[in-house]
């Protein structure tokens, strides 16, 4: 397993948002969290990525342990967010935004490749290379993201509700060049309130409800399960 | 609610022994000890106003060196040069005092500064105000104005030092009961929503300039009032003393360690932090003792952030809950 | 009044104020990056001004030749109060902080009175007797000197935030904190350097200035004062905005000594500030 996480508990102050989480990614996998608003999706990332202590519970990437190393070391193994809401640094230009996420330990050696393949991916970035991220539209703005994470050269992806306040064509115009990253060989684990979206593009999910998962297996086997169809797909 | 008030019995029958005994002490004390307890309460008293708009409404607020400077100067000219009682004078300079606040405070809640950007003005207000009384002749220069003592109850100077302690102990608990009562009414409700969230306060329709000015009135009102205690008690002013920035810093740091914005707050931070500051001017070395200030403040603020009562207060509930009687 | 003599007020308050930038600037990135406020800022000024101040009285040793000492001394105590002090109120309320550093102003202006007395003093460098001469204009080699350094200094830092990771990293921080962090920024390691850069600046403007400011042990928190007002002028947390105010409260305060003099002149600065904030409280170049 690339990506093992045991047991997780988690919250902020005395209020529990994640119980008792285990959920497993292999290498080169697409997996998907399905969740509604407040399932403690977004936590979970939080969790993973270091910028929140679990109260328990450990999280192991390659074997080794993540849960007691600084967020910036996480990032320097290679597990790269891209946070909700793109979390981009609006005053700074799309070149500069793009190094940022180039500037890892790994990743810092091969910016200007990486530049280029980000660049081959999404074309309109070139375009707006000297533009404040601030001002791309939403689409550019999750593609930015997207490309200022893959500059971090990750071996393993977590996306945060990528589809979140699109539409839909710009939707699967993402979803595309994602599933291009996949066949290459990217692991990605990707948390979605869009089950439709989800289901169709991971090989596997997890249902998250209240902070526990509820379900999980096969993306195939899922979307046929008449628990899944009444609660989620409303059919 | 009756576990609250009993904490609260026990809380007034202390201050009331305090009090007790604060009222017998001068046949004990020494005069240096006497006038220095003077110097005590009239902090207290200025800490507790200083707390009705920077504890209260969270202002960090630094005009106080203005108002307090006009009550001193007001009170002092009126008397040298017209020989008009301090009595009357104290509250010219009150008013002085409360139009100074009024308009400077207008100015910057109607144009909703920053906090910071207001501590600035304030900070920069307080430096004019220091400035004015170097350069204005009326107001002695930098010379300062001196009283010549006359004892007289109608002069507002007495023959013993006892009777300033009295006096000094006698505005103390008027503030605390003034900032106990405001507290418990809609100023200090609203004061205290104002502080937590001003734009909140505003939507539901409390009128936050309105109420930030009234704080501000009272607080400089009363802040004026001590100024002229505080050149009676000396009998000398000059800028650096009694338009004194380090005179509004000891304030907000008396009000720390006790607690912003509780009622007893400047009251214990005072009460513990001052005699301390004396004994160390005194017997060890002048100017020590706001080392001693600052290395309190910080360790106060490190260890327990909200302040001493509020921390007593966390302790004491916690005892009754392990104890239910 | 003579043309030449306002051009001479003019030059030197631009020397003055490219200090003026220098000190905002530092209170500019610290706030920028950890959101603290420090009122002790100025009295780190002061530090190094008295630590030249002693290093010339026992070693007869130039203030110039000071700074190498001072600024290395300031960064490292700038370490070493961060560590202990600051990253333990990051998450407080500002009034927290405000306390904070306020117990901190008087621990330093007592331990200075304490140490060197109240007596002003300042100290000569080897440029102060010196005077250049452009046509009618003259201007003192200390202040030269201070123009040179300090504008040169201010104008590298903005150099190096614009332009270098550091810069980037810098930047990052202040746009977004958590974002910055998944970029694998060690922010804790940042902010800890930026803030001891901050006071590393002020041991370099401290050496600058002996001959220029008199030195008294209560002079820190007015630096702080001028330093704020810089950063806020400026449109807080805007870099370019604080080194550009520095320059207008420089050229005000030379004029208000020109034209006004006495304790009156020196209100001028204040009186701008507030004008400007009444007028346009986002400051110069901040956005609304």
């Amino acid at each position: 397993m690339l990506v093992s996480v045991q047991d997780i508990t988690a919250g902020y102050g005395s209020v529990t948002v994640i119980k008792n989480i285990s959920l497993e990614v292999d290498r080169g996998e697409w997996v998907a969290v399905i969740g509604g608003n407040g399932a403690g999706k977004s936590t979970l990332f939080r969790v993973i990525s270091g910028l929140v202590r679990p109260r328990s519970g450990k999280i192991y990437f390659e074997g080794r342990e993540l849960t007691a190393l600084p967020p910036h070391e996480i990032v320097n193994k290679g597990i790269i967010q891209v946070p909700e809401g793109r979390m981009l640094f609006p005053k700074m230009n799309v070149i500069d935004n793009l190094l940022l996420g180039g500037r890892n330990r790994r990743a810092r050696n091969n910016v200007n490749e990486s530049l280029k393949k980000v660049y081959d991916l999404f074309p309109i970035l070139e375009k707006r290379a000297s533009q404040e991220a601030g001002t791309l539209s939403g689409g550019e703005q999750q593609m930015l993201a997207t490309a200022r994470g893959l500059m971090a050269l990750p071996r393993v992806l977590l996306l945060d509700e990528p589809s979140l306040g699109l539409a839909p064509l710009m939707v699967r115009e993402i979803f595309n060049s994602l599933q291009i990253l996949n066949k290459e060989g990217m692991t990605i684990l990707m948390v979605e309130q869009n089950v439709v979206v989800s289901l169709k593009n991971a090989e596997r999910a997890y249902v998250l409800e209240n902070g526990e998962i509820v379900m999980s297996g096969s993306s195939k086997d899922l979307i046929n399960d008449d628990r899944t169809k009444q609660a989620y797909l409303g059919i | 609610m009756g576990e609250n008030s009993r904490t609260d019995i026990k809380i007034y029958l202390g201050l009331l022994v305090l009090l007790i005994v604060l009222l017998l002490l001068p046949t004990r004390l020494s005069i240096t000890w006497t006038r220095t307890f003077a110097m005590v309460f009239l902090f207290i008293y200025w800490a507790s106003a200083w707390n009705i708009i920077g504890g209260m409404a969270g202002e960090i607020n630094f005009l106080h060196p203005i108002f307090i400077g006009a009550g001193a100067y007001s009170s002092t000219v009126l008397y040298i040069n017209f020989g008009v009682s301090p009595w009357v004078g104290m509250f010219l300079g009150a008013a002085i005092a409360v139009v100074l606040g009024l308009v400077i405070g207008w100015i910057c809640y109607r144009s909703g500064l920053p906090h910071l950007s207001f501590a600035l003005i304030c900070l920069g207000f307080s430096h004019i105000g220091e400035i004015i009384a170097l350069e204005w002749d009326l107001l002695g220069g930098s010379r300062g104005l001196v009283i010549r003592p006359a004892p007289g109850l109608a002069n507002m100077q007495f023959e013993t030092i006892s009777t300033y302690y009295y006096m000094g102990l006698g505005m103390a608990v008027l503030m605390v009961g003034i900032c106990h009562w405001i507290s418990r009414n809609k100023l200090g409700y609203y004061l205290k929503a104002i502080k937590h969230n001003e734009t909140a306060s505003a939507a539901i329709g409390i009128d936050t300039v309105r109420y930030r000015l009234l704080a501000l009135a009272v607080s400089a009102f009363f802040c004026a009032l001590g100024g002229t205690f505080y050149a009676q008690l000396v009998l000398y002013i000059d800028p650096h003393s009694a338009v004194s920035i380090t005179t509004v810093i000891s304030m907000i740091l008396f009000c720390a360690i006790g607690g912003f914005g509780t009622v007893l707050g400047p009251v214990v931070g005072t009460l513990i932090l001052m005699p301390i500051g004396e004994v160390v001017r005194l017997y060890v070395m002048t100017g020590f003792h706001l080392i001693i200030y600052g290395v309190l403040v910080i360790v106060v603020i490190l260890l327990s952030p909200h302040g001493l009562v509020p921390w007593f207060q966390s302790r004491m509930k916690k005892t009754q809950e392990e104890s239910p009687a | 009044m003579d043309i030449t003599i306002i051009a001479q007020a003019l030059i030197q308050g631009l020397m003055l104020g490219a200090i003026y930038g220098l000190i905002g600037l530092g209170i500019t990135m610290v706030y920028a990056i950890t959101g603290l406020l420090n009122f002790a800022h100025g009295d780190f000024m002061a530090i190094a001004m008295y630590l030249c101040l002693a290093l010339f009285t026992h070693f007869n040793m130039d203030p110039y030749l000071s700074s190498l000492i001072a600024v290395p001394a300031l960064f490292v105590l700038g370490l070493l109060v961060y560590h202990f002090l600051f990253r333990r109120v990051l998450k407080a309320e500002l009034l927290m902080v405000v306390q904070l550093t306020l117990g901190m102003v008087f621990i330093i202006e007592s331990s200075l009175l304490l140490t060197f007395t109240a007596d002003y003093e300042s100290v000569p460098n080897i440029l102060h007797a010196v005077r250049f001469s452009l046509g009618p204009l003259s201007v003192s080699g200390s202040y030269l000197a201070t123009f040179l350094v300090g504008g040169g200094a201010g104008a590298a830092l903005y150099w190096v935030l614009q332009k270098t990771d550091l810069g980037r990293q810098i930047r990052a921080i202040s746009q977004n904190k958590d974002a910055a962090t998944l970029m694998g920024i060690n922010t804790t390691r940042i902010q800890m350097i930026v803030f001891a850069l901050a006071i590393a600046l002020l041991g370099l403007s401290g050496s600058l200035t002996t001959s220029i400011l008199t030195m008294e042990p209560y002079m820190g928190l007015e630096l702080t004062l001028f330093a704020f007002i810089v950063f806020v002028m400026g449109g807080v947390g805007n870099f370019l905005g604080t080194l550009v105010a520095g320059y207008l409260l420089g050229i005000a305060d030379a004029m208000g000594s020109l034209f006004i003099g006495g304790h009156l002149g020196a209100m001028v600065p204040y009186g701008l500030f507030v004008l400007l904030l009444l007028f346009r409280p986002q400051g110069i170049l901040g956005a609304k």
